[in-house]
């Protein structure tokens, strides 16, 4: 038990240093962005399965975390389409 | 039985510490009366005011604070409330359970609930309540356009509200989840338990964006950001309200919807019909009403793909409650109907909910919104199912549940006469309110030529009819308090639990553990043998930490609050931050001490949580919810920078090298904590010492970082009020940066416990999963704010 | 209500009415169903109790209940619902495609604490809209400081007066005559006083 946490955490150093280097290299942003928050969203899966344990938890606990990433996700996605883009002006007054 | 001295003091101290469910179920019906009386007061001089055109008896001013806590304290700290002391008081009875899971937890949200009430309210008396309606539009809501304190209040009360009701879920699920009666597996809960248990998992939802936009706008109004006054504020404000706000109606209504069934089975005298088609329907229910908010934007222009899909889940979101409605009735068939006062209200019930729930499908039409928005269409709408289907449901639940509470009989002449009058004042008051459909909303006047002057004389005789009518209700409860019949254990001749013990219910429900494995109730004592429990030690029910938590957090929001502008506002918020230590040491100090002690009861129902102790799903349910929160707050984030034409460019302001440093300190702080769990695990006491002084000293690091940070970042001018880079960036980080500190906190918390010999694996564990999500949200706002 | 004869008011009235036509079509059948049940299965003195009173602390089972029932009622209630949203749909396309036309008319409508006013394309300003009978006119929605919400309720149109952000809704109509524009999102103190008309003359 205890090689796998040691493990993941060199894995979880590594993947932050690569995200900087995405980040400070010459890549254009869509790709950097993608690759960055994809890179994120494994640091957190890991930790997720083998720190937060759900890996070897019974499917009811699973589902807690799981329905709050597809709702939160649902939610993000709401926030950022519901409006079509350019549809502000930022030459009309704001308060 | 246990020996009580009936001494004034000790008896209003009891109230004050006590934690048990019935004791708390009793506080938050009391203190939801009175909201009701304060809010209906409201109503009946809002009524007044429309009852003839020009008239001036209140202001224009005074109106939009009538309206505006109106419906906040009707919503929030009356039906929600009064619909939680029946769940307090009759959850763990109708499950066979001995009180909630967390039963502290439970009185600090009843304290939280009751003291965000008088901050919300207080208002009134401090310049001008809140007035920019319930629904706290932006940027009507900024300091420019509403100076004074009366928005921020009901922003605070509205956070702090917020906080009391998740505290409640994670206690009621857990509840539910894990202490039935052995041989209560889910389905044989009864119906009204399935009810609350849908509540509980709205409320899980969609409070944690209510509480969020609700922190963002307190900081705007304190802080000086930019969230709510910038431009594309109003949408985000509009779609996070929404997202709470349309779930928050199915909060509303299904605590007292589910009574219905309880009274309809029980006064027929036959089950209730299609129980599982009930509960799918309410599980269809629940997921479809996250999905249909934008009902509630239909005009605001956002895109027309997103309006029809909403038409669409809004048209068949009727459908479930078609069949909850139609099972219901047809419950009665073949039935043996006994016309008894809770039966009448729940039949009015049903009856007006059909009315208006059908107004409420007019409304689902893109196209006919166009004309309802706004107007008394949606108003009358809204008051025949919250108030008709709603709080004629609740009342059922009064009379019905008043003799296992008092052990007395209600009057049953003026219960009937309560019902009968409230119907016909309902109706008059509020089916004028759908000829109105040209009328806006919230208008303190209106003129004589608009022809709305009769309509609306209609409508305040109802309303004076419906209101004073109340009276014949407290009347009623008063006097059977005193003088009513005895009333027995089971006066109804009912079959759910509750009627299996006597009325009043004695401290600890049951003699016993209900036990139903064997189709017959029987009570079992602790280790199994058959004897019932005598003088069960309730020394440990009281605990003076609930009230004087909620009290330092309500001084500290108070605070806050009045902070710009009145200096009294710093040294109350300083108080409350004093009161607020003082009493979670307190508290620490209790459980190191182990003083409440709460027996686990292994042989009780818990499928499908059996490997899961109690602390941990409390834990994982209370990371569901601020998963929510930090989605939230990094959505706004994401809206802003979509839609912002310009945005900082990445390393132009943040340094990435602190950004990256703290990143790494923190993951660092998650293996030194899961190396303690291991040690623990394996019962080394010093290898685990050291794992939890280690993460606390790189959680300390991480915040001593940031602290030089963002001083740094203020001396170069970026500070709060810098614009909308600033603001998203300080107040999320700021929320993460708060959760560190409430970690910390906790691992000293388990420092002692180690120290003191007594730390649990489990309990190194599930704080564990706290800290780690601590850790994934930072894994998400280091590239979100510093590398992209 | 008076119908004001504009395509909009008229598509609105016809889509309203057949909402109600069904409302009541429905409501009717559940409450008469309902009123019977209650009639019917009324306690009196010699009434025989019915056999599957549960007993105190007995577990439940769910012997009442037909799934194909509940099956039938849903597909039943989602055809009406589909077909009702469809209605819906096409009454949006009119309301919302604004309809090509030489002698478009384009105005500004912006709302601000506490009255309107109106831009035409020639920059006059007027606190009254005035428009030619018959012809398409397209209004820009906005506000310049909080949410207000504009609308005409004898022509059954409404767009909200959003901050930064220009809503559309396009009118014809052809009757001459003065209707009312109110204002129908709290906006402050004045809500009630930002009353203005439209003209068609």
């Amino acid at each position: 038990m205890r090689s796998i946490y040691i493990f993941v955490y060199i894995i979880l150093i590594i993947i932050t240093i690569l995200e900087v280097f995405l980040a400070t290299g010459i890549f254009s942003y869509l790709i950097m962005a993608t690759g960055i928050l994809i890179l994120a969203g494994i640091k957190a899966t890991l930790i997720a399965l083998f720190y937060q344990h759900l890996k070897y938890e019974p499917e009811s606990i699973k589902f807690i975390p799981l329905v709050a990433l597809i709702l939160l996700s649902g939610l993000l996605i709401a926030l950022i389409t519901a409006v079509p883009p350019g549809a502000f002006q930022s030459t009309a007054s704001s308060p | 039985m246990e020996n009580q001295t009936p001494n004034k003091k000790s008896r209003i101290l009891k109230w004050l510490l006590t934690t048990n469910h019935k004791d708390i179920g009793i506080l938050y019906f009391v203190t939801s009366l009175t909201f009701f009386i304060i809010a209906g007061i409201l109503a009946l001089l809002m009524r007044t005011q429309l009852a003839i055109p020009s008239n001036n008896f209140l202001n224009a001013e005074e109106y939009n604070q009538a309206v505006t806590m109106h419906g906040l304290i009707m919503l929030l700290w009356f039906l929600s409330p009064l619909g939680v002391a029946f769940a307090n008081y009759f959850v763990p009875l109708q499950i066979g359970a001995r009180d909630l899971a967390f039963p502290r937890l439970n009185a600090l949200s009843y304290w939280l609930y009751l003291f965000s009430g008088i901050i919300a309210a207080s208002g009134f008396i401090l310049g001008g309540a809140a007035d920019v309606g319930w629904t706290y539009y932006a940027p009507l809501t900024a300091v420019k356009y509403s100076p004074g304190p009366g928005v921020t209040l009901g922003a605070a009360a509205i956070a702090m509200i917020s906080a009391s009701v998740t505290i409640g879920t994670i206690n009621f699920l857990v509840t539910i989840a894990k202490l039935r009666a052995p041989g209560m597996k889910l389905i044989h809960m009864p119906l009204y338990v399935w009810f609350i248990l849908f509540t509980m998992i709205l409320m899980l939802i969609a409070f944690p964006p209510l509480l969020g936009a609700a922190i963002l706008l307190l900081s705007d109004r304190v802080l000086g950001t930019s969230f709510f006054n910038s431009v594309g504020a109003a949408i985000i404000w509009d779609n996070l309200f929404w997202f709470f706000g349309h779930p928050e109606v199915y909060i509303l209504l299904l605590p007292g919807f589910g009574i219905i069934p309880e009274v309809l089975s029980v006064f027929s005298r036959r089950p209730v019909y299609g129980k599982k088609i009930i509960i799918a329907s309410l599980a269809v229910a629940t997921l479809l009403s996250i999905t249909v908010w934008g009902h509630h934007m239909y005009v605001t222009g956002v895109s027309r793909e997103w309006r029809e899909y909403m038409n669409i889940t809004t048209e068949i979101i009727s459908i479930p409650f078609g069949l909850i409605v139609i099972s219901f009735i047809a419950t009665l068939v073949g039935g043996a109907i006994r016309l008894k006062t809770p039966l009448l209200f729940a039949l009015g019930s049903i009856f007006l909910f059909v009315i208006g729930g059908s107004t409420g499908v007019f409304q689902s039409s893109v196209a006919l919104d166009y004309q309802f928005r706004g107007t008394y269409w949606v108003v009358g709408h809204f008051h025949y199912v919250l108030v008709g289907a709603t709080i004629f449901g609740l009342f059922a639940g009064i009379y019905y549940w008043f003799p296992k509470i008092t052990g007395r009989m209600y009057n049953e002449k003026l219960g009937k006469l309560h019902f009968l009058i409230s119907f016909i004042g309902f109706n008059i008051l509020y089916f004028p309110m759908f000829l109105l459909i040209d009328m806006p909303r919230r208008i303190w006047t209106y003129q004589p030529n608009t022809g709305w002057g009769e309509l609306n004389m209609i409508a305040t005789i109802g309303a004076f009819i419906f209101g004073p009518a109340q009276l014949l209700l407290f009347y009623n409860l008063y006097k059977s308090m005193k003088h009513g019949d005895l009333a027995g254990a089971n006066p109804w001749g009912g079959w759910t639990l509750e009627w299996a013990t006597s009325s009043p219910p004695p401290p600890e429900d049951f003699p016993g553990i209900p036990d139903l494995r064997t189709g017959v109730l029987h009570f079992v004592q602790l280790d199994g043998s058959g004897l019932s429990e005598v003088g069960a030690n309730h020394s440990n029910h009281l605990s003076k930490w609930p009230i004087i938590i909620s009290l330092s957090l309500a001084l500290f929001l108070f605070g806050v609050s009045l902070w710009p502008l009145n200096v009294a506002g710093s040294i109350i918020f300083f108080a409350g931050v004093i009161i607020g230590l003082y009493a979670l040491i307190g508290w620490s100090r209790d459980d190191i001490k182990e003083h409440f002690k709460i027996p686990e009861e292994p042989m009780r129902e818990q499928w499908p949580f059996e490997k899961a102790d109690k602390i941990k799903l409390g834990v994982w349910i209370l990371v569901f919810s601020e998963m929510l929160l930090f989605a939230t707050l990094i959505g706004t984030y994401a809206y802003y920078r979509y839609i912002s034409p310009t945005w900082p460019a990445p390393g132009t302001i943040h340094d990435i090298r602190i950004g990256t440093v703290n990143t790494l300190i923190l993951l660092t702080s998650s293996f030194t904590l899961i190396m303690a769990l291991v040690f623990a695990r394996v019962n080394n006491l010093r290898g685990l010492k050291i794992g939890l002084i280690l993460t606390f000293g790189l959680g300390l690091l991480f915040l001593i970082i940031k602290g030089f940070e963002w001083s740094e970042l203020m001396l170069h001018n970026f500070t709060f009020s810098s614009g909308l880079p600033a603001s998203t960036y300080y107040i999320t980080t700021g929320t993460h940066a708060a959760h560190v500190i409430a970690g910390l906190g906790g691992l000293l918390y388990l420092i002692a416990k180690t120290f003191n010999g007594n730390v649990k694996v489990n309990t190194v564990e599930s704080f564990g999963i706290y800290w780690h999500f601590v850790d994934i949200v930072w894994i998400f706002l280091f590239p979100l704010f510093y590398l992209l | 209500m008076l119908v004001v004869l504009s395509p909009s008011a008229l598509q609105w009235q016809s889509l309203f009415n057949l909402y109600l036509t069904f409302a009541v079509i429905i409501m009717g059948i559940v409450f008469s169903w309902f009123i019977y049940v209650v009639i019917k299965y009324r306690y009196r003195p010699g009434t025989p109790e019915p056999s599957d009173t549960p007993s105190l602390g007995s577990l439940s089972k769910d012997h009442r209940g037909n799934i194909k029932i509940a099956l039938i009622i849903t597909i039943l209630l989602a055809i009406l619902f589909l077909g009702l949203t469809a209605e819906t749909i096409n009454a949006v396309n009119l309301l919302e495609n604004i309809p090509d036309a030489p002698n478009e008319l384009h105005i500004k409508v912006i709302g601000r604490q506490w009255q309107w006013l109106f831009v035409y394309p020639n920059g006059t300003q007027t606190t009254r809209l005035i428009v030619p009978a018959g012809t398409i006119v397209v209004l820009e929605v906005t506000s310049i400081d909080v949410f207000h919400s504009f609308g005409i309720p004898d022509l059954r149109i409404k767009a909200d007066a959003i901050p930064g952000k220009i809503n559309y809704l396009w009118l014809k109509v052809d009757q001459k005559g003065t209707y009312t524009i109110r204002c129908f999102e709290l906006c402050g103190r004045g809500h009630a006083a930002m009353i203005t008309e439209l003209i068609v003359v």
